[in-house]
């Protein structure tokens, strides 16, 4: 295959030629995107009627542009309510959400827009350029590596936990064990499934997610009139009106380089099969805090803070789609809908197909290029209305998000139960939170919980118990070093300024 | 969210409240270690693991309670969590609505359901303008079924209005 | 596959319906309406116990998708995956009622298997019944194709040394009690890693994180010339030209390996069968015209499934290979339980 200037522009023309489905398939990713519960997943699932009977280019067009609009949907209510909109984007509340509590929902906004479609395009160009490259890491990024690598994610329950570790440990523990509820993964044996058939695979993630943030957020609501303080209110009434979203561009083009490294994690993350957003944006935000100069900053309002998790999960779009281009297997749920699609039009996928029709999965990689594109124009000015939402008296807001975010526990599976689980689950958030254990290092245990547990239950029989497996890989090896140097680190530092600082006033 | 736990001049903070989840945790954790004595070590070790920790994170956190209370910088009585007030009234009658939405959707359907809570959970939190409930919750119902059941396809049981508007379209 | 009519979902029940009635009166089958008067008068509910994108998925969609043509109503396929098909049968067998417009669509070797060694809250045989069988893919072990083990018998030999690991989907799977039979028969040493799904396992083989991988054949084939099978636990090889000749592991090592295929069956209340014998005979009927018509062949080579392994059977040999596994299942017992 010729990888030539001509074929690119070609591949690009075609894309840009499908405009027609990208941009509806945008506004359709991005409402589903934003309501908790409903995935690209769900959403493809329900739409095969209509791309089965589409061009499979034309298809594949329209299912990207839904699947990476929907990545950045899920951030809307992240940042306004308190409420991701998927797992993946479960770290962006955290500092989304303060910025939104100050008035500043404009901005936090953009930042997450910017970030989106910039690390999403990054990562899509760059998986354009090294397909072959990436098609290899999967090579070798096995259990082991993996466990190491979602190591680096639930380090960030003692990041989120500042001020109170041992408590932040406990929440942290006990999402842990919530998650892993469910079937073990050699033998499927049902454990702490309280005899409900409907945990029987374990607890579902966006219920829990819609309990410990949704509902326990409403829960909280019937304290104040609004959820921006009164010196948000006052900032949000005295700011032109354009001003905010030119302000978050400004910013999120300053930090340029955050976008580009965190969406490489994004990229990296979602090349694995079977990782996915969640775990891409945890790892993001916990080294964009640990390479930050104010770390301190981290969970108050920082536009780093919303910047990391936003861009990788955008840049996994890219790595998502990788193993099925390359090994003609689906990595995740969304990239298995598309195969249906695929072979429908009697495509096959695999090494091949860059011998026989290279247009075919550079094209899907390309039409997510042209979808980023898109993505800024048509989002980007919404940004100021929608951050309207925060003004929404509580006594209006609380009840809608109660009755749309339940519906969202019941979406995936369609069980009655899920949504009774979500109410559980939000109360136990509002205890969490009226007491000062952070919800969200529970989260991250329930949501990283079942995967380590399937990759470190995997490594374990390979090695046939022998738990040395963990460091035998090189690669391992240099993750496990820097997993340490992480956590070693940022306290030495500080000991060290600390202890200058204190030279230096004698 | 952070609480202050430091003692304030000599009065006992309340630890009551911060109890709870650290109770409700080490009872999961038995039950989860329970459920899974009998099965082989594959099956178990990770909740082992992770129970004996979080078992033993609580057991830190209230010999650390017990010994502020011996010493009277803390008490073991309720604070907040469990106060009476106009929010926490409200809160509870909030709750309420959302179990009984949960229990009444398989039989009322999803649109007639999310109507009437939300008229009522709107009245509890303090909305009295007639106008305003009955066009928020219709309005939102409405939008409710349309993006959930006519275009989304959720399948909850169809209640009245969805048969109603099953004939009609 | 028709390309204008894939597969139908709620929204199109109300249309369905409607254009159901209309076309009630001018039926191309009158006769096997004359048994079962107003059935199907709604869409039909199809329960399948392992998670939507799967390879039950893909093969239900192609058989629904000219099963409509003639039992004229929509489907409606529901996933519920969990705890090896278990939560999919007790969801069926529970929450579903027995009224011939709610079906199962399973895999009868692992999931009777599961049955075996899960204990659940159903009774099998008794509450449900096995009645059509869609197809028949053998179980194999096969290898990446670069991989070092070029035949069975040097992967055998390799696994006296030291042991092999093997990706299998779970342990309750044809494709698994296969493996343990050839390692018992044989003295190697056979470590299954169960990765939950088809999927995962052919990517952990194809990267190598395993030696090897079993399972049933159809999912090697379909990575399209990476993958080399190197046995067959059947008694020929159905498709040798697709399969680099694997021979049957039978015929390799002189064993008494039973025949271990995965095999898709659509299954029914056992209560609905005797409320609604008509019913069950339209259903029944109609289904076996599917395999028949030109249009399926065409579906299921779109899937990428070979068309080798569509092979219909009636509720007899159904459950007669369902009696068949749950034997097998009893025997290796210790070996895939927790």
């Amino acid at each position: 295959m010729e990888f030539t200037f001509e074929f690119l522009s070609s591949l690009f023309t075609a894309s840009l030629s499908q405009w027609y489905v990208i941009v509806p398939a945008i506004v359709i990713g991005l409402i589903i995107g934003a309501i908790p519960g409903l995935g690209p997943a769900n959403s493809l699932i329900i739409l095969l009627p209509f791309t089965l009977v589409l061009n499979v280019e034309t298809a594949m067009a329209f299912m990207v542009a839904l699947y990476c609009s929907a990545r950045m949907g899920a951030g809307i209510p992240a940042i306004l309510v308190n409420i991701p909109g998927t797992a993946g984007a479960a770290a962006t509340p955290f500092d989304g959400y303060p910025m939104s509590q100050k008035g500043l929902a404009q901005r936090a906004l953009t930042l997450s827009f910017v970030a989106s479609a910039l690390g999403g395009l990054i990562a899509s160009i760059f998986s354009i350029f090294a397909l072959p490259l990436l098609s290899r890491v999967g090579y070798y990024f096995h259990s082991v590596e993996m466990v190491v690598v979602m190591l680096f994610g639930l380090t960030l329950i003692a990041v989120v936990s500042t001020g109170n570790t041992l408590k932040g440990l406990i929440a942290g523990v006990f999402g842990l064990l919530v998650g892993a509820i469910g079937p073990d993964h050699i033998y499927s044996a049902p454990r702490a499934t309280f005899g409900f058939l409907e945990l029987y695979d374990g607890v579902p993630v966006v219920a829990a997610l819609i309990g410990v943030f949704a509902i326990s957020e409403a829960l909280l609501m019937t304290e104040v009139k609004s959820i921006v303080t009164d010196v948000g209110k006052v900032h949000m009434a005295t700011q032109t009106r354009w001003a905010e979203t030119i302000i978050g561009v400004r910013m999120a083009f300053k930090r340029w380089w955050h976008i580009v490294w965190t969406s490489f994690i994004g990229l990296g993350v979602g090349v694995v099969p079977g990782a996915g957003a969640p775990i891409a944006a945890f790892v993001a935000y916990q080294q964009s805090r640990l390479f930050s100069k104010t770390p301190e900053k981290y969970g108050t309002g920082h536009p780093e803070g919303i910047l990391a998790p936003e861009s990788a999960n955008n840049g996994v779009t890219s790595g998502s789609l990788i193993p099925l281009l390359t090994l003609g297997v689906p990595g995740g749920s969304t990239a298995a809908i598309m195969l249906i699609v695929i072979q429908y039009h009697g495509i096959t996928l695999g090494p091949r197909i860059f011998l026989d029709r290279p247009e075919f999965p550079y094209g899907v990689l390309m039409a997510m290029v042209v979808t980023y594109l898109f993505m800024v124009g048509t989002i980007l000015p919404l940004a100021r209305y929608m951050s309207r939402v925060t003004l929404v008296p509580t006594q209006f807001l609380a009840p809608a998000i109660i009755s749309f975010t339940l519906v969202g526990a019941f979406a995936p599976r369609m069980y009655m139960f899920d949504m009774g689980l979500a109410l559980v689950f939000g109360v136990i958030g509002y205890i969490a939170r009226k007491t000062g254990y952070q919800v969200s290092a529970i989260l991250i245990g329930v949501i990283l919980g079942p995967y380590i547990e399937q990759y470190f239950m995997r490594a374990l029989r390979i090695a046939e118990g022998n738990p040395m497996v963990l460091f035998s890989s090189r690669i391992g090896n240099i993750l496990w070093v820097f997993l340490v140097l992480s956590l070693v680190a940022p306290p030495l530092i500080g000991w060290y300024k600390k202890r200058k600082a204190d030279h230096a006033s004698l | 969210m952070k609480k202050d736990t430091e003692t304030q001049h000599g009065r006992a903070n309340r630890r009551g409240d911060e109890l709870v989840l650290p109770i409700l945790s080490l009872l999961f954790a038995i039950y989860y270690l329970y459920t899974i004595k009998d099965l082989a070590w594959e099956a178990k070790i990770n909740g082992l693991l992770i129970g004996s920790v979080l078992i033993l994170l609580v057991l830190i956190f209230l010999i650390k309670i017990g010994i502020e209370v011996t010493r009277h910088q803390s008490s073991l009585r309720f604070g907040e969590l469990f106060a009476w007030g106009r929010a926490q009234a409200s809160r509870i009658g909030l709750f309420g609505l959302a179990v009984l939405y949960v229990l009444v959707i398989p039989y009322a359907g999803y649109t007639l359901t999310t109507c009437l809570f939300l008229f009522l959970a709107m009245f509890v939190l303090g909305v009295r303008s007639p106008v305003k409930l009955i066009g928020v919750s219709l309005a939102l119902s409405l939008t409710g079924y349309y993006l959930f059941i006519a275009l989304l396809d959720t399948r909850f049981p169809p209640g009245p209005v969805e048969k109603l508007f099953g004939m009609l379209f | 596959m028709s390309s204008k009519d894939p597969l139908f979902t709620r929204r199109t029940f109300l249309k369905g319906t409607a254009a159901s009635i209309a076309l009630g009166s001018v039926s191309t089958f009158p006769f096997d309406n004359l048994f079962a008067a107003d059935f199907p008068e709604r869409t039909i509910d199809i329960v399948v116990p392992t998670g939507a994108g799967g390879g039950a998925d893909r093969n239900l969609r192609a058989f629904i998708s000219v099963w409509k043509k003639y039992l004229q109503t929509e489907f409606e396929p529901g996933f519920f995956k969990g705890a090896g098909g278990q939560v999919g049968y007790e969801t069926y067998l529970g929450k579903r009622e027995p009224d011939c417009y709610n079906l199962l669509y399973g895999n009868m070797g692992p999931e009777t298997i599961m049955y075996v060694l899960q204990k659940p809250n159903y009774k099998f045989p008794g509450d449900y019944v096995y009645f059509n069988r869609c197809d028949v893919d053998p179980s194999v072990i096969w290898v990446r194709k670069d991989s070092p083990f070029q035949t069975i018998e040097e992967l055998v030999e390799e696994g006296k040394k030291r042991t092999i690991t093997l990706s299998c989907s779970r342990l309750p799977h044809p494709a698994s009690i296969g493996s343990l039979s050839l390692a018992d028969a044989t003295g190697a040493k056979f470590n299954l890693i169960p990765y939950g799904g088809g999927n995962p396992t052919v990517v952990a083989c194809l990267t190598g994180e395993v030696d090897a991988s079993a399972l049933p054949m159809a999912n090697p084939i379909s990575t399209k010339g990476q993958a080399r099978v190197l046995g067959v636990f059947a008694p020929s090889n159905p498709i040798p030209d697709r399969t680099d000749n694997a021979p049957a592991v039978n015929d390799v090592f002189g064993t008494n390996i039973p025949d271990l295929p995965s095999a898709r069956a659509f299954a029914l209340h056992t209560e609905a069968i005797e409320k609604y014998p008509e019913r069950y005979e339209l259903l029944k009927s109609t289904m076996r015209k599917v395999f028949d018509d030109p249009d399926y062949k065409v579906a299921i080579e779109k899937t990428g499934r070979p068309w080798e392994f569509i092979s219909y059977a009636d509720e007899a040999e159904c459950m007669e290979y369902a009696a068949n596994m749950m034997e097998l299942a009893k025997k290796y017992e210790p070996l895939l339980t927790a």
